[in-house]
């Protein structure tokens, strides 16, 4: 798997990795105020066509946590799909970066990045979907409730794309 | 797992998401309701 774009493109064990690498890696960091440079040298291109806080903050510090580094790029700066095409920034991130995110509305804009991209694309919201935010719903979850199979989870809001991936994301653990 | 939506009516899931996440994992026991206090009764 290059992309993290949708959850339905992930299979049960893919996920269930996801998570256990994510409560390792908090664990370590709780414990000893530090992570492994697992992502040491590497450059993650974070591009925001939309308002975040949680989404934006956390890849910026995991990056900085595991050694890596993350450039900041807004929708006015890098024109994507508009002043410069999307094939043609899925060239330049793929020389200059290791991964890319991105938060945009229209869903197959991430998917055309990823099919031009070298480099893995990880989607941070779009108007179909936010699966990291699923995973980390879940990560929660698990922590304070124990393992999902055979959970109840109750979504009380609007069925948008959190919605989404989160019903999808509760199928994969069955 | 079971996944219940409380969703207001204007802001429910539509017909097509609702199949389109089914075809994706049919094994998703999933249940949709406008009350809130119905979908966290329904523990499995």
């Amino acid at each position: 798997m290059k992309d993290f774009i949708s959850i339905a493109d992930c299979s049960k064990e893919e996920l269930r990795e996801f998570l256990d690498v994510a409560v390792r890696l908090k664990r370590q960091y709780k414990a000893t105020g530090r992570n492994d440079p697992l992502l040491a040298g590497k450059m993650l291109a974070m591009i925001f066509e939309k308002p975040s806080l949680r989404t934006r903050v956390s890849f910026a510090v995991a990056m900085q946590h595991l050694g890596g580094a993350a450039i900041m790029l807004r929708q006015e700066e890098v024109g994507l799909g508009q002043r410069e095409a999307v094939k043609d920034v899925a060239r330049v991130l793929s020389g200059m970066c290791d991964a890319v995110t991105i938060r945009t509305v229209d869903h197959d804009k991430v998917l055309e990045l990823a099919k031009w991209s070298i480099i893995p694309v990880i989607n941070a919201l779009t108007e179909l979907s936010h699966p990291c935010q699923a995973m980390a719903d879940l990560m929660t979850i698990e922590e304070h409730f124990g393992r999902l199979e055979g959970k109840t989870v109750a979504f009380i809001g609007d069925g948008n794309n959190v919605a989404r991936a989160l019903a999808t994301a509760c199928g994969r653990f069955g | 797992m079971r996944f219940v939506l409380a969703s207001p009516s204007a802001y429910k899931l539509s017909e097509e998401d609702f199949d389109r996440i089914m075809s994706q994992v049919p094994e998703l026991d999933f249940m949709v309701t406008e009350d809130p206090a119905d979908a966290c009764a329904r523990r499995m």
